[in-house]
């Protein structure tokens, strides 16, 4: 893990969400005097990285434990060494990732796949027929229903053509379509 | 969830102690506060290089600063630490309980021992590792003032044991033992007596100075006389000492043989001695607040340096002086009352004074805070006036609207000139990117050229317009301090506009809960155009039985009005206005007498309750205002029976300006569940010390009915409320599982609302109310908790909460939800509700201040913006924090990262695109035509 510039500033312990403080020394060890005996949350703040918080328990003789800190299930003991060690769990990650728009990510959309191989197969089944004569005649005796379907291009230029003046064209174009029929 | 801009300062505090001078060929400047932070700051742009926030204790901090080892030495009442100057990095700290009822006298590092005198206590600790070397008490109340190393091995103290004797005493540096005592009987009383270096001089009624060398086995006394001393102050240079007596000012020089009154000036209490770095020629500087003028002098030969005026003109008093001469420039470092920090750089031979960089200190001390709206612009107050010419003909209301449009159409005409000039300079200088430049364009914000101010600095006049945004999110923050100041920021930079001092005998008033506050009201908004804003604060005077009331302009921060009045007991703004549009502020003073300002005779357009409690005995009051006979009357009367350790330690009510959007909540089987939104309901929060007792209670103020009330055995402080719409969360620490816990209450009405229309006290509900209460762990410390705020209320609230480790959490209401429970219906399953789970989980993604830890926030503002989406926040205490958040996420504004280049590429491809295949379609068609 890269170590920031100067940390030890702008680190500290607090206990108890800043009850008492205590500040980091040159070779990273800390100490907080002056605490009566008590149970306390230990913790760092730190802005780059994530420490585990501990809790640190002070009998009234003077005898200390640490143990892992479990809001949930407070009276649970799992003991940990003492004096502490601390080190960072992760890096702090303040941003979500934004959601980019990736071409892979789009490719591999199940309803993009289907269409694709859809496509495909428009395009390679006539090309495999080409090959075999007895099923191009085949599938020249199928009757394949005839349907007008309105020319995309035609609609365009009548939008932008407008309306008054070029009105003739189409007409002349279906008659001209009609001739070569 | 998306957030914009981010503004982010922190300050060190109000000084209470500075150092600053030229060791080694570097500017050393430290400052503790009374904030408990000790800060080092770059004097040459006054940015903080570290700040170590401390303890805090009640009592203050103190430092001296060591050049051998470079360490800077921090005392409070337990402990003392040495930090590296140059990082701010710990060195070392020793825990050392000092009794209570005794003050520090001296700290200074004497060859390799820190001595540190406590009362009767000497400590002597190692300065390199912090260990204690010996410790010696003289069991007597003795207090010294001074201490210089006697030869090898010893140390000598000064200082006094009753009041008629003076004392020195010789000690081993190395062990502490008592090696030589001696007093000095004379007839001088030690506390005026100053000691710098190795000298002590004492002064006593008759006007004998005596000054003595007191690091010598046999210290020989020597005398001399002045008319009428009052006090001696010490300076750093051992040599000099200053005595203020009726009339005049002295500065003594002295030496083993003899005193010399060198110079003589005209009294002040601002003044400070310091040697030139380069001519090593000692020089005496004093601020006369009088006049604002600034006067420097030359020790050796009491000539006058300098004589200036200090700008800016017209603000607080300067407390406290430091400065560093350099031989042609001196470098001056004032403290004002209200806690504003300037460098100063005069030029001996031009003689003028200029200021180098302003910090606002006073901001660490912030009270309240409102944010206004800025005045209309021009063109929406053209737009405006159009509409005010009542009653005219119809020819004239033409006049008026054809004039108007030519007008508004020449202004636009105008402006995007501006913006296509200034947008041809950014390309032509490079200075944004290309889509910034577009946006600007077509009306975005002006992309910043120069680089961003430092917040807590003074605004640069021509760079922000005083305008109101389109989206209104622009504002000006208004904010009162409890040290002495208001100001005015601006939240694009939060850089001050303006600011107010509200006088010396200034003293923030105390609420029944012992809290310190200044109130700010909001008398007037900008929405009027033909009336200027006008906001009030309101204060106690310094030993005076009266309170002040000051009325000021909140955008321009000129004084309007000043109204004395008796101590106050309650000030409380009306929420209705009077002809001018001015909200009447009403004020309840210790007579029980209440009056208005501005004042207002008339019948109150509608009744008006307040509410009121004794917070040690837990009577509750609701009282009805009377305008008339200006007098209250009570209504009810309620007691909570509170035990003799119990008493109410949070109150919180619901602002009147609070919108409810919706009214109720749609079930999952289509019913509506309607909110219970009592706008008069208080939530209360007692504790009992001794049983460790938090109890919630919800009463409505204006019937004095107690609809709720809840109890948290084994609990401990910090309690902190927010109390919105139809629900509260509060806080507190179960000292059983010994964790943070946030409670969440939420009121419904049920599945049939009462009155749709206006919410009514007086009647009673056709159902019961629902109540919903459910508590959830928080696995961090609250300093402080609000909701954000909108301006139709129609989205989400969520919860701000500032944590002690820096970070400034945003939750969703969704996961603080009293409807929460373990075995969802399906019917729930379908309204969302999120399964009941005991943590509330702290994601560092939720942090709205990322990596800009703010510390010790005191208080988070939220406030509506002209987008329903956005909120605008300032969280307050030693950092100022500043931000946008959309609770629901920015459904009303294009994101932030919107591509107006690709957009607008699109757009040309498709125009241009749909002409070529037009032209291609027409040369097809006639060649299809021809064949």
């Amino acid at each position: 893990m890269k170590v920031p510039n100067n940390w030890q500033t702008n680190s500290k312990v607090l206990i108890d969400h800043g009850k008492y403080i205590g500040f980091i020394t040159e070779d990273g060890s800390f100490q907080v005097q002056g605490v009566p005996s008590g149970s306390y949350i230990v913790e760092i703040s730190n802005t780059d990285y994530i420490f585990e918080p501990v809790r640190v328990d002070i009998t009234s003789s003077g005898k200390m434990r640490a143990r892992k800190l479990n809001l949930l299930q407070p009276n649970q003991v799992n003991q940990i060494q003492y004096p502490l060690q601390m080190a960072a769990r992760q890096p702090t990650k303040y941003f979500r990732v934004r959601e980019e728009w990736r071409i892979t990510d789009m490719l591999m959309n199940p309803m993009v796949i289907m269409l694709l191989v859809a496509f495909l197969l428009m395009i390679i089944t006539p090309k495999l027929a080409a090959g075999d004569p007895q099923l191009q005649k085949e599938m020249q005796n199928m009757q394949m229903p005839k349907m007008e379907m309105p020319d995309l291009s035609e609609t365009l230029a009548n939008f932008f053509g407008g309306a008054s003046g070029n009105k003739k064209a189409p007409a002349k174009k279906q008659a001209i379509g009609n001739k070569k029929r | 969830m998306h957030y914009m801009k981010i503004k982010w300062e922190s300050l060190i505090g109000c000084p209470e102690q500075l150092f600053y001078k030229r060791v080694n060929g570097r500017d050393i400047l430290l400052i503790s506060s009374k904030q408990h932070a000790l800060g080092s700051l770059d004097t040459a742009n006054g940015n903080i290089l570290w700040r170590q926030i401390q303890d805090s204790m009640e009592d203050s901090l103190g430092f001296t600063y060591d050049n051998i080892h470079d360490i800077v030495i921090v005392y409070n009442k337990n402990y003392i630490r040495a930090f590296d100057y140059s990082t701010g990095i710990l060195k070392w700290e020793n825990f050392i309980s000092l009794s209570q009822n005794q003050r520090v006298g001296i700290l200074k590092v004497i060859k390799n021992v820190v001595i540190l005198t406590h009362g009767p206590f000497i400590y002597g600790i190692k300065v390199t590792s912090g260990s204690l070397l010996w410790s010696t008490d003289f069991k007597d109340n003795s207090e010294w003032i001074g201490v210089a190393e006697n030869g090898e091995s010893s140390i000598n103290l000064v200082g006094g044991i009753s009041n008629n004797k003076l004392s020195i005493v010789k000690l081993s540096l190395e062990n502490g033992s008592t090696q030589n005592r001696n007093s000095i009987d004379v007839e001088y009383n030690f506390e005026r007596c100053a000691a710098s270096g190795r000298n002590a001089v004492c002064l006593n009624s008759q006007g004998t100075i005596l000054a003595i060398d007191f690091s010598k086995d046999k210290a020989v006394p020597v005398k001399t006389v002045l008319e009428q001393p009052i006090h001696i102050y010490a300076s750093l240079d051992e040599k000099y000492f200053v005595v203020k007596s009726l009339s005049s000012l002295h500065v003594l020089h002295v030496t083993s043989e003899k005193i010399t009154n060198i110079l003589k000036v005209e009294p002040t209490e601002v003044f400070s001695i310091s040697t030139d770095s380069s001519t090593k020629e000692p020089i005496f500087m004093a601020y006369y607040d009088t006049l604002g003028v600034i006067k420097a002098f030359d020790l050796k030969s009491s000539k006058n340096l300098l004589t200036s005026k200090l700008v800016p003109e017209r603000q607080a008093p300067i407390s406290k002086l430091e400065f560093l001469s350099t031989g042609k420039t001196i470098e001056i470092l004032t403290v004002r009352r209200d806690c504003r920090v300037d460098l100063h750089e005069a030029r001996l031979d031009g003689k003028e004074v200029s200021i180098e960089w302003t910090r606002f200190e006073g901001l660490a001390t912030i009270a309240s805070v409102e944010m206004i709206d800025l005045p209309l612009s021009e063109t929406q107050a053209t737009i405006e006036t159009e509409f005010t010419a009542k009653d005219a003909g119809i020819l004239r209301t033409f006049i008026l609207r054809v004039t108007s449009q030519v007008e508004l159409f020449k202004r636009l005409f105008v402006q995007f000139a501006h913006r296509f000039v200034k947008s041809f300079e950014l390309i032509v200088t490079n200075q944004a990117s290309f889509s910034t430049i577009f946006r600007h364009l077509f009306g975005g914000e002006t992309p910043k050229s120069s680089k961003p101010q430092r917040t807590g600095s003074v605004a640069k006049p021509d760079t922000l317009p005083m305008e109101r945004d389109y989206f209104n999110l622009r504002k000006m923050i208004v904010v009162s301090t409890t040290s002495g100041s208001v100001y005015g920021l601006h939240n694009e930079d939060g850089s001050v506009i303006w600011s107010l001092y509200l006088g010396d005998d200034f003293e923030p008033l105390n609420d029944q809960l012992r809290r310190t506050k200044v109130p700010l009201f909001i008398q007037r908004g900008t929405s009027h155009y033909q009336f200027s804003s006008e906001a009030a604060v309101a204060f106690n005077v310094k030993n005076a039985k009266s309170s002040r009331l000051v009325i000021f302009n909140p955008i321009t921060g000129t004084l309007v009005n000043t109204y004395q009045v008796e101590r106050l007991k309650r000030v409380e703004l009306l929420p209705f206005t009077n002809d001018e549009m001015l909200h009447p502020l009403m004020v309840l003073d210790i007579n029980n007498k209440i009056d208005f300002f501005p004042s207002y005779s008339a019948p109150l357009p509608y009744s008006t309750f307040q509410f009121n409690f004794n917070a040690s005995s837990g009577d509750l009051y609701g009282e009805r205002i009377d305008s008339v006979t200006r007098k209250i009357s009570t209504t009810w009367k309620n007691q909570l029976r509170f035990s003799k350790s119990e008493k109410i330690v949070a109150v919180a009510s619901k602002p009147f300006s609070q919108t409810l959007h919706s009214q109720g909540k749609v079930l999952g089987d289509r019913a509506v569940l309607y909110k219970y939104s009592n706008p008069s309901l208080v939530a209360l929060a007692a504790f009992d010390e001794v049983e460790a007792l938090l109890t919630i209670y919800l009463i409505d103020a204006i019937n004095g009915q107690i609809i709720y009330s809840g109890r948290h055995p084994r609990t401990r402080p910090p309690f902190h409320l927010v109390h919105c719409e139809n629900w509260l969360a509060y806080s507190y620490w179960n000292e059983k599982a010994r964790r943070t816990e946030i409670g969440v209450i939420e009121l419904y009405e049920g599945l049939t609302q009462t009155n749709a229309v206006h919410f009514n006290s007086m009647t009673t509900e056709k159902t019961p109310l629902t109540i919903y209460a459910q508590s959830f762990i928080f696995s961090q410390g609250i300093n402080a908790m609000t909701a954000t705020e909108t301006e139709q209320g129609l989205t989400n609230r969520n919860l701000l909460i500032a944590l002690p480790f820096g970070g400034l959490l945003e939750v969703s209401k969704r996961f603080v939800d009293a409807r929460r429970t373990i075995d969802l219906t399906p019917e729930m399953r379908e309204e969302m509700i999120i399964p009941y789970m005991p943590e509330l989980l702290l994601a560092t993604e939720d942090l709205i201040n990322y990596n800009q830890s703010i510390f010790n926030i005191r208080g988070i503002k939220t406030a509506p913006s002209g987008l329903e989406s956005t909120s605008l926040v300032l969280a307050y205490g030693i950092d100022l924090f500043y931000t946008r958040v959309s609770p629901s996420g920015t459904f009303d504004i294009l994101k932030d990262d919107f591509d107006y280049v690709l957009i607008s590429l699109v757009m040309v491809v498709l125009i241009g695109g749909s002409f070529v295949v037009k032209r291609i379609w027409r040369q097809n068609s006639i060649e299809q035509a021809w064949s």
